[in-house]
């Protein structure tokens, strides 16, 4: 076990009233594993990952670090964590992104040759080798988030926190980032990643917790939870066909026709009679699972 | 601490390299402003000398003020405040290298300054090199000490205070107009003198213009120890700060 959080609570005093940003957080994460924390705006994410860095003290509750209480002993964290915190650029404007780097790998115990190497090979990971000379203060928004993200890697931390990693970045600048995650976290690097970006974060994640309120509402793997509504619905696939067409408009049935095909998308408890209707009608072609969308799944559960 | 002074020096040379007009402005700007205010009070002082001692103190002091203002300042900015927490070098070894960097380059400015001061006026420092000895190094040393200890405790309380970046040209000035440059101590209406107590160019320049041994060495004690207390006060209220905005959230708030 890499990181324990244990009954971790934290409230803030704001204009005379009590907001509780974390009550009784427990949670834990494995060496290797990638952890997306998700949940509305003010639900605690923030708050949680500054108190696994030490940012942020815990009104009560322990933190560990390979077994290491960080209240009592915050140097065991030094080095062995890098922070990327959402809504600022976390790196020097007046520093080129190479230098940028270097300047993160000295700082970090990191010297010479060693820290020049380390430094071009992010940079080319990154996409950034050919502008490693350019100010950073030159740099889109994209290329800075891919810098700052470079910075907190040059060291080789043991867990990563990410907070808002996709924020400012464009469609194939966040393809980029997934592989990139995904290429480093195949290599063992454990990740704690904060997104409102849903469908990035089940593309990186293996586990996802979900923070409403300040509380942990759900901690699981992230295909367990794409199944817990997911598995009882399916996509039937059926050759078009008029009366089917005209059966489905008149029940107020939602399809979507494709070519030839017809596409329903039926929960097979609570639509089970439309369900044999269909199959035993009909000319199918496939059912197949239907995979729950993600950002669905969570806004149910934001609104409960 | 090495790889963290080397760090910093690295990220001085990165700015100075950025910025390179704006420091030369800087000094430019700076070396008018003094030689100008001592050709101004040459007529005025009895000692020339100790007038150009006081204004190249005063150098220093200023450049531990601001240079303290602006590190916490200029971190929150970019947010790079909680990065640097995060990293193997500790936040106080940080600012302690940088004051180190920082600290060489006004020398060099000092140093750019008072050449100038020298050619173009040509003070006579004969009376230095009657003094230059073991009580005047380790006055110079304790008052540069004691004057970035002030850096360390304006450093301390912009991170619970970030206003305090604005108040420093204050006392910066209160520095120049109170401690016997400009005018003499004894000169200092009564209800002030305090206020020219506290602020360690004074015991400086009462050492520089002290001619009794005994008087110089009391004088001197007393620098050293407002140098370790400015230090105590200085290190507990950086910690303070640090623990205190950790609590509250307020910690790398810009």
């Amino acid at each position: 076990m890499l990181l324990q959080a244990e009954k971790v609570s934290k409230t803030y005093i704001k204009h005379g009233k009590v907001i509780y940003a974390n009550k009784n957080i427990s949670f834990h994460i494995d060496k290797g594993e990638v952890l997306g924390i998700l949940g509305p705006n003010g639900a605690g994410k923030t708050t949680l990952i500054k108190q696994i860095v030490n940012l942020l003290i815990p009104d009560s509750g322990r933190i560990f670090f390979k077994g290491h209480d960080i209240l009592k002993n915050s140097s065991i964290l030094r080095g062995n964590i890098s922070i990327l915190l959402e809504g600022f650029k976390n790196i020097y404007p007046y520093l080129t992104g190479k230098a940028n780097l270097l300047y993160f790998a000295y700082l970090n115990g990191i010297c010479g040759l060693r820290a020049i190497e380390k430094a071009d090979t992010l940079l080319k990971n990154m996409g950034l080798y050919e502008f490693r000379d350019m100010y950073s203060f030159e740099y889109s928004s994209g290329m800075n988030k891919k810098l700052s993200i470079a910075t907190c890697l040059i060291n080789e931390p043991e867990l990563i926190i990410l907070d808002e990693p996709t924020s400012g970045l464009d469609v194939i600048a966040i393809e980029d980032l997934i592989n990139f995650i995904n290429r480093i976290a195949y290599s063992g690097k454990t990740f704690i990643i904060v997104s409102h970006d849903m469908r990035f974060i089940e593309k990186v994640a293996k586990r996802v917790i979900y923070i409403k309120d300040g509380e942990i509402y759900l901690d699981g793997d992230t295909s367990q939870i794409k199944n817990y509504r997911g598995a009882k619905k399916v996509i039937v696939s059926i050759e078009n066909n008029y009366e089917l067409v005209e059966f489905l408009r008149n029940n107020n049935i939602n399809f979507q026709l494709q070519g030839n095909v017809v596409f329903i998308k039926l929960d097979i408890m609570e639509d089970k009679e439309l369900f044999l209707n269909v199959i035993s009608n009909y000319s199918i072609l496939n059912i197949e699972k239907s995979e729950s969308d993600f950002e669905k799944l969570f806004k149910e559960i934001s609104k409960r | 601490m090495i790889y963290t002074l080397k760090a910093e020096i690295f990220k001085f040379y990165w700015d100075i390299k950025r910025y390179l007009f704006n420091y030369s402005v800087g000094i430019i700007a700076e070396g008018i402003f003094i030689l100008g205010l001592y050709w101004a009070l040459l007529k005025y002082k009895d000692s020339p000398e100790i007038l150009m001692i006081g204004l190249i103190m005063w150098l220093f002091a200023r450049s531990a003020l601001s240079d303290a203002s602006s590190m916490i300042g200029e971190e929150r900015y970019y947010g790079t405040f909680e990065r640097l927490s995060t990293t193997k070098s500790s936040l106080i070894v940080i600012l302690i290298s940088r004051i180190i960097v920082n600290f060489l380059y006004s020398t060099l400015r000092v140093l750019i300054i008072a050449s100038l001061m020298v050619l173009i006026f040509r003070p006579n420092l004969s009376f230095l090199f009657f003094k230059i000895n073991i009580f005047l190094f380790i006055t110079f040393i304790f008052l540069i000490a004691s004057m970035y200890c002030w850096g360390f405790i304006i450093c301390g309380l912009q991170i619970i205070w970030k206003k305090v970046g604005a108040i420093v040209p204050i006392v910066e000035y209160i520095f120049l107009v109170f401690s016997g440059i400009i005018v003499d101590t004894d000169k200092i209406p009564t209800f002030l003198k305090p206020i020219s107590n506290i602020i360690p160019i004074s015991w400086g320049l009462k050492i520089l213009k002290e001619t009794d041994l005994n008087r110089i060495m009391i004088y001197l004690i007393f620098l050293i120890i407002y140098t370790i207390i400015s230090l105590i006060i200085g290190l507990y209220i950086f910690n303070f700060s640090i623990s205190h905005t950790k609590k509250t959230g307020q910690y790398g708030f810009y």
